[in-house]
């Protein structure tokens, strides 16, 4: 559901930098974690309607889904999501679709741990984020 | 381009917010920014963000145990009256949170992008101590800070340090709130921590005004339903904070 913040705060961030530079916006491209679960037709129709108030009513999203490399800092063990989806299905279950680390996937640290050495200090890009704007 | 936080920074732009920070843990921050927000909301409509993602006190104070709703627009409050609440321990549950450094960060900064905050006014209770999270905030905002300490020399010892870092981030706070100076009883006024001199000094040192608040040991009984409190720390701070605004 919040697919729809995202978006606005795409718009609103890509607009400003527009505006900034007096450009006209063809493309954005959004690069999103994989283990925040967001729905990229979600992202993109909520991006479609929400641009048409906006200075980059032209603009076009792509929306690039991230897979994860995770590192652990404990024990130098490097591992994917698919090593860790079972300890995260407890979570899908409890919380349902706005679950924490749909909301926030900077969390992932809480609910998940190196399947090597059970450590919670593993490293990972979590973050959502405007990778380039073509103009 | 980070549009989380450019959306943080933008929702907060137009906001009065009040910061109410600590140098270490233990002297009474959360209960402090709780009862300025509730005074402040008395007035006008208020949110308050527990942004101490290790401690959640704010929810245990209010006496909250559900998770927030989550909309289109973002994260949406826990409604007390005319505060709205915001805290990561409404999206984690009764969950324990661990956080390598930077992620502190990325969560403190989605936590100010995704909530759905409309009022005007708002309180965050930030967590003790010059980590990550204080980083971010000065990131995101430009707060009015009220440092909460204790009056007893470790705590004036740290409050110093503290000072000097935001200084030099160029945040000088509004306010310094020595918790728990002295305590009235029918004998007489005790200072649990002794003279409120060194305090008062630091005040002078740093050119900010200082306010020795006392300890009312009734609070204890509203943990779970500080909205109900109508005690003597609630009306100190009201006098202090809300009458000279």
């Amino acid at each position: 559901m919040h697919e729809w913040a995202i978006a606005m705060s795409v718009v609103s961030s890509v607009e400003k930098w527009a505006l900034e530079r007096n450009a006209k916006v063809k493309k954005v491209l959004l690069s999103i974690p994989s283990l925040s679960m967001l729905e990229v037709e979600i992202l993109r129709e909520a991006f479609n309607v929400i641009k048409k108030d906006s200075k980059i009513a032209d603009a076009e999203l792509e929306v690039i889904v991230r897979d994860q490399n995770f590192s652990c800092r404990a024990c130098g063990n490097k591992f994917t999501l698919k090593d860790i989806r079972s300890q995260l299905e407890p979570i899908l279950r409890d919380f349902g679709e706005e679950n924490p680390l749909h909301v926030v996937p900077a969390l992932i640290t809480t609910f998940a741990k190196c399947p090597k050495c059970s450590s919670h200090d593993f490293e990972v890009d979590s973050s959502i984020k405007v990778e380039a704007v073509e103009i | 381009m980070n549009p989380i936080l450019e959306m943080a920074k933008s929702r907060f732009k137009a906001k009065k917010v009040i910061a109410v920070m600590s140098a270490k843990g233990g002297v009474g921050k959360s209960t402090i920014a709780s009862l300025i927000a509730l005074n402040l909301s008395e007035r006008q409509k208020t949110a308050l963000i527990d942004l101490d993602i290790y401690g959640n006190s704010t929810l245990k104070l209010f006496g909250i145990n559900k998770l927030h709703e989550v909309s289109k627009e973002g994260i949406e409050p826990f409604l007390v009256s005319n505060l709205s609440i915001y805290s990561i321990g409404g999206l984690v549950g009764d969950h324990y949170v661990v956080l390598p450094g930077k992620d502190e960060g990325n969560v403190v900064e989605s936590l100010l992008g995704l909530a759905n905050v409309k009022e005007d006014l708002v309180v965050i209770d930030t967590p003790p101590g010059m980590g990550e999270e204080l980083l971010t905030l000065s990131r995101v905002l430009d707060p009015e800070i009220y440092l909460v300490t204790l009056p007893s020399k470790l705590s004036l010892k740290i409050v110093k340090h503290m000072l000097d870092y935001l200084f030099d981030l160029g945040l000088k706070p509004k306010m310094i709130l020595a918790n728990m100076s002295f305590l009235n009883t029918t004998n007489g006024r005790i200072y649990p921590f002794g003279e409120l001199e060194p305090v008062k000094e630091l005040g002078e040192e740093f050119d900010i005004r200082v306010e020795c608040l006392q300890f009312d040991p009734s609070i204890e009984e509203f943990v779970g339903r500080i909205q109900d409190y109508n005690g003597v720390l609630k009306e100190e701070l009201a006098r202090f904070l809300i009458c000279k605004e």
